[in-house]
């Protein structure tokens, strides 16, 4: 199992603050979208990234592909800093990551037909000679579950899953190393969703592709992630193989979440931990611990200093003082 | 057994398009009794909704819908009331929960006068009655700090506790009937908790109808008593929620439940996948409504349409084989 | 049954293309307004390309001894004018004239409004710069800057052009701004921008083809105005120059004869209003059918 240890991607204390101006466009403050998460994807895992709205996970997805520029920290692609690529560089970035994003509806262009959206990526790309981009098209959109008229075909002339497979197909035409799917089977219907799950995971295997899967319900991730980090107010809380993950969750914040995914079984009734508050605002993040406001375990200490990131021997990572009680 | 408090009977709402006029229900009865919640679930397409906004009768009768069959709410067919007697009903006696609390809240006016008004045109409360009955309503759906909320406006409000105010502008009134659309779709797995939990627990309190229409199974499985399972317009199966879940009789429901992922029990490799779309309303198949997407399917199935039949323990199913499908699916 | 042969391909693409093509004409012809405005606007055209044909004496042959005759069946359609010019003949000469002026402001209008709206909204550098010339230049009553931009300028159908399209531009930028900041917002565009796509790419592959529905509906209003503005041009006297016809300049020599000659004043001014509204209901029907998702 060595090449699952492979580091593809490294980020280092990755910060992404958007700055707050006022009335004439002086800096008044910072929404700490992303505030220091360190982390690694290894070659041909999916790593699962899971909060609630406005934990930071999507702003954390495309800063570490350099979608965003990082405020602060730096990322490496095997081994090669992409923090802010220009130019020649950044294309080049672009083939190697690549992104799946959360609603089919807006994220293929109107006026553009499937067969356009998808060579057109090609010849962004500078892949294969025009004559043969058509085929190489065909090819992949047979694979992903599109048939050849639907090249002709406008994207308000499909339905949702459809389109969900041609943003997939745009993604993967680039034959990317990495791709960051963004919510992915959000907005789609619960019978597609497994179409579409399936179909990503399909795609992995055949293409040898590192996924960073983001998305809010806990179950989705279960099903396609290898390991897990779970976000909260811009921080990385805990870290673990998805089973291991969700089996012992060690970070208060975890096993609210876990306790509160309904199971789809009538007889089953969950002992539910109940968040106290609001979520804080990430413009004025609580000081100490992030979670303390809200945390059931909180004491004196968590208020006052920042947890580390602590490692068990098993890769097993939480950034809580009380995780060992 | 407790007091019915509606009945839908055989519910056809067809709606007007260029394309001619499509039934987007077609055929659907269920009761509800009070105390009772009644899950409606399905895909986007299914009609879960059109039923809800058809009891209600928001559809504009004249240009875009006309309805068929029977509504009776606590014995009364709505749809022989008058427009003027429905405004009475819609809001005091029916109320609605939406998805989108955001866009559901009026962004202009303080929650609290959004719930005052309410409680002055349905129960011509007194502006202070009515203050303190509102601030009373944020209390009991559990917002904190509910005399200074009062003054709030729904954006200094996060998502959850919009959806608290939208719970309370419905409940205020008391309703004897609640339909909550979607109610948690839009919000947090933490927050969803918390709001189910609240809607069960007025439930209770309250002794209300509810129908929740959702595409959740295990939202479902945690608040309902009685499931109905919709596809293209029709209900396909209907029965108690451990029933549903514990011996499911219809090809789709039985896809349903083994396509969700679980955070509970063995992680299966690949996730069940029901073959093909959900098709348009304008191109339904003939025969089993179902029957083009079914492993079961029969040359019957193609011809004819099965009807919603009983097995004999208040379990409808709408299949032809149910039975032959189970014993397969077992053996 | 993925047959993806060549002719296959080429069949599939044929019957979808033609496919897409109907629905959409179907959409434009089913549409009233679209309809209604295309045609009064085509009737227009084609009286116009027609002149030659209708009045093979053209606009400007005086005849003294018919200086003022009013309109009659066997006579002068329209009646003549104060030097004995067919009032009829002048109309769909002027309406010539008319016309290129409208449909030239409409085009340069379009061009150059698209061009600072899509910069200005990709760009915020830009943006401030461009937009707040743009606000200057419609805080002036855009007929006084008219007038003024001729009294500066030799007075041809060129310049006339010209002033049109700087008082036109502005507005045209503002509405392909507007929209295309919300197209820049959109996943579609993200994904380019993930895929490496160069930002003139992105601004003319991208968002311009999804702006142009509401530039074009736009610019059929400009269209529309410039032919009025135009015609107030002429009408104080700093449009056409005379003797050439326009519905303005022949408003301006009735002008005199008003009392006397109500014809002068009555034919062009109802040119004048038909093209106008037409445009305007075109204009209006043609946002519903370029919108993808309706329907």
């Amino acid at each position: 199992m060595a090449e699952m240890h492979e580091v593809i991607l490294r980020a280092e204390n990755v910060r992404k603050y958007f700055p707050i101006t006022g009335l004439f466009g002086k800096v008044e403050n910072y929404v700490r979208a992303v505030d220091g998460v360190s982390l690694e994807l290894r070659r041909g895992e999916t790593y699962g990234l899971v909060g609630e709205t406005g934990c930071g996970k999507s702003t954390l997805g495309r800063t570490l592909i350099s979608l965003l520029p990082a405020t602060e920290g730096r990322v490496l692609l095997n081994g090669q800093d992409i923090t802010h690529p220009r130019g020649a560089e950044d294309r080049a970035l672009r083939q190697k990551v690549q992104m799946v994003f959360q609603d089919p509806y807006t994220s293929l262009n109107p006026r553009k037909r499937v067969g356009n959206i998808l060579t057109e990526a090609m010849a962004i790309q500078h892949i294969g000679r025009p004559s043969e981009r058509m085929d190489v098209t065909l090819e992949l959109m047979e694979k992903v579950g599109l048939h050849t008229e639907h090249f002709y075909r406008y994207p308000h002339e499909l339905s949702g899953g459809q389109r969900q497979r041609v943003g997939l197909a745009r993604a993967l035409i680039v034959n990317p190393e990495i791709v960051v799917c963004d919510e992915p089977v959000s907005a789609l219907d619960v019978s597609v969703q497994s179409q579409i799950i399936n179909l990503l995971m399909d795609m992995q295997q055949q293409r040898q592709l590192t996924y960073l899967f983001i998305s809010h319900d806990m179950s989705v991730i279960r099903y396609t992630s290898d390991r897990t980090g779970v976000m909260y107010l811009g921080h990385l809380v805990e870290e673990a193989d998805t089973e291991e993950l969700f089996l012992h969750p060690r970070h208060p914040y975890t096993r609210v979440l876990l306790s509160a995914v309904p199971a789809p079984n009538p007889h089953v009734k969950k002992e539910r931990i109940v968040l106290e508050g609001d979520l804080p605002s990430p413009i004025d993040p609580p000081g100490g611990c992030v979670f303390h406001t809200r945390c059931p375990y909180a004491t004196e200490e968590c208020s006052r200093c920042v947890p580390e990131m602590k490692t068990d021997g098993n890769g097993h990572r939480v950034a809580c003082h009380h995780a060992g009680d | 057994m407790a007091e019915t408090i509606l009945e839908v009977k055989d519910l056809v709402t067809s709606f007007k398009t260029e394309r001619g006029t499509v039934k987007a229900v077609d055929g659907v009865s269920f009761r509800v009794n009070a105390g009772e919640i009644l899950g409606l679930v399905g895909e986007s397409g299914c009609g879960k909704s059109v039923t809800s906004q058809s009891i209600m009768r928001l559809y504009d009768e004249k240009y875009l819908a006309s309805y068929e069959g029977e509504i009776l709410f606590r014995g009364r067919n709505l749809f022989h009331l008058s427009d003027k007697e429905m405004q009475s009903i819609r809001g005091r006696e029916i109320a609605m929960v939406f998805q989108d609390a955001l866009s559901a809240l009026n962004p202009v006016f303080t929650v609290g006068s959004q719930i005052m008004e309410a409680l002055r045109i349905h129960q011509g409360l007194h502006k202070d009655e009515a203050r303190a009955r509102a601030v009373e309503m944020l209390r009991l759906v559990g917002i904190p700090g509910a005399e200074t909320r009062v003054d709030a406006y729904p954006h200094q409000l996060s998502g959850g506790m919009r959806q608290r105010v939208m719970i309370a502008i419905a409940l205020c009134c008391r309703p004897s009937l609640l339909i909550a659309d979607e109610p948690t779709t839009a919000l947090d797995v933490t927050i969803q908790a918390q709001i189910m939990d609240l809607i069960v627990e007025l439930n209770r309190k309250m002794n209300m109808g509810v129908i929740l229409i959702t595409h959740d199974l295990s939202v479902i499985a945690e608040t309902c008593q009685r499931v109905a399972v919709m596809y293209l317009g029709q209900i396909v199966e209907e029965a108690g929620v451990e029933d549903i879940f514990d011996r499911p009789l219809h090809p789709y429901t039985r896809g349903l439940l083994r396509s969700i992922p679980s955070v509970e029990g063995d992680k299966r490799e690949r996730l069940f996948v029901i073959e093909g779309v959900v098709p348009m309303l304008s191109a339904i198949p003939t025969g089993c409504r179902f029957g083009p997407r079914c492993p079961y399917a029969t040359e019957r199935c193609r011809r004819e349409a099965p009807e919603l039949t009983e097995d004999g323990s208040g379990h409808r199913v709408r299949c032809w084989n149910y039975a032959r499908a189970e014993e397969e699916s077992h053996g | 049954m993925n047959d993806t042969s060549y002719t296959a391909r080429q069949e599939i693409r044929r019957r979808l293309q033609k496919e897409q093509r109907a629905l959409m004409w179907r959409k434009f012809l089913t549409n009233k307004l679209a309809m209604g405005g295309a045609l009064i606007t085509l009737t227009v055209i084609v009286l116009a390309l027609l002149a030659p044909v209708i009045c093979p004496e053209g606009p400007l042959a005086m005849s003294v001894f018919d200086r003022l005759t009013p309109p009659s069946p066997d006579g002068y359609l329209f009646g003549a004018d104060n030097l004995g010019r067919s009032v009829l003949a002048r109309v769909l000469y002027g309406a010539r004239v008319s016309l290129a002026i409208g449909a030239s402001v409409g085009l340069l209008s379009m061009i150059f409004g698209m061009i600072l709206g899509l910069y200005a909204s990709y760009y915020p550098a830009l943006d401030n710069v461009i937009m707040r010339i743009c606000d200057g230049l419609s805080a002036i009553p855009s007929t006084l800057l008219a007038i003024a931009l001729m009294a500066m300028l030799e007075r041809n159908i060129g310049n006339l052009i010209l002033s049109l399209t700087i008082v036109s531009t502005p507005r045209v930028a503002r509405v392909a701004r507007s929209s295309a900041v919300v197209v820049r917002e959109q996943t579609y565009i993200e994904a380019m921008r993930a895929l490496g796509t160069s930002s003139t790419r992105i601004i003319w592959g991208h968002i311009a083809p999804n702006i142009l529905s509401g530039v074009v509906v736009q610019s059929s209003y400009i269209f529309a105005n410039a032919i009025i503005t135009e015609a107030a041009l002429s009408f104080l006297g700093v449009g056409v120059p005379a003797p050439d016809p326009s519905w303005g300049n022949i408003l301006y020599d009735g002008k005199a004869v008003i009392h006397k000659a109500w014809w002068m004043i009555v034919y062009p001014g109802i040119f004048t209003a038909a093209t106008v509204l037409g445009l305007n209901i075109f204009g209006d029907g043609l946002r519903d059918v370029l919108d993808p998702h309706t329907n």
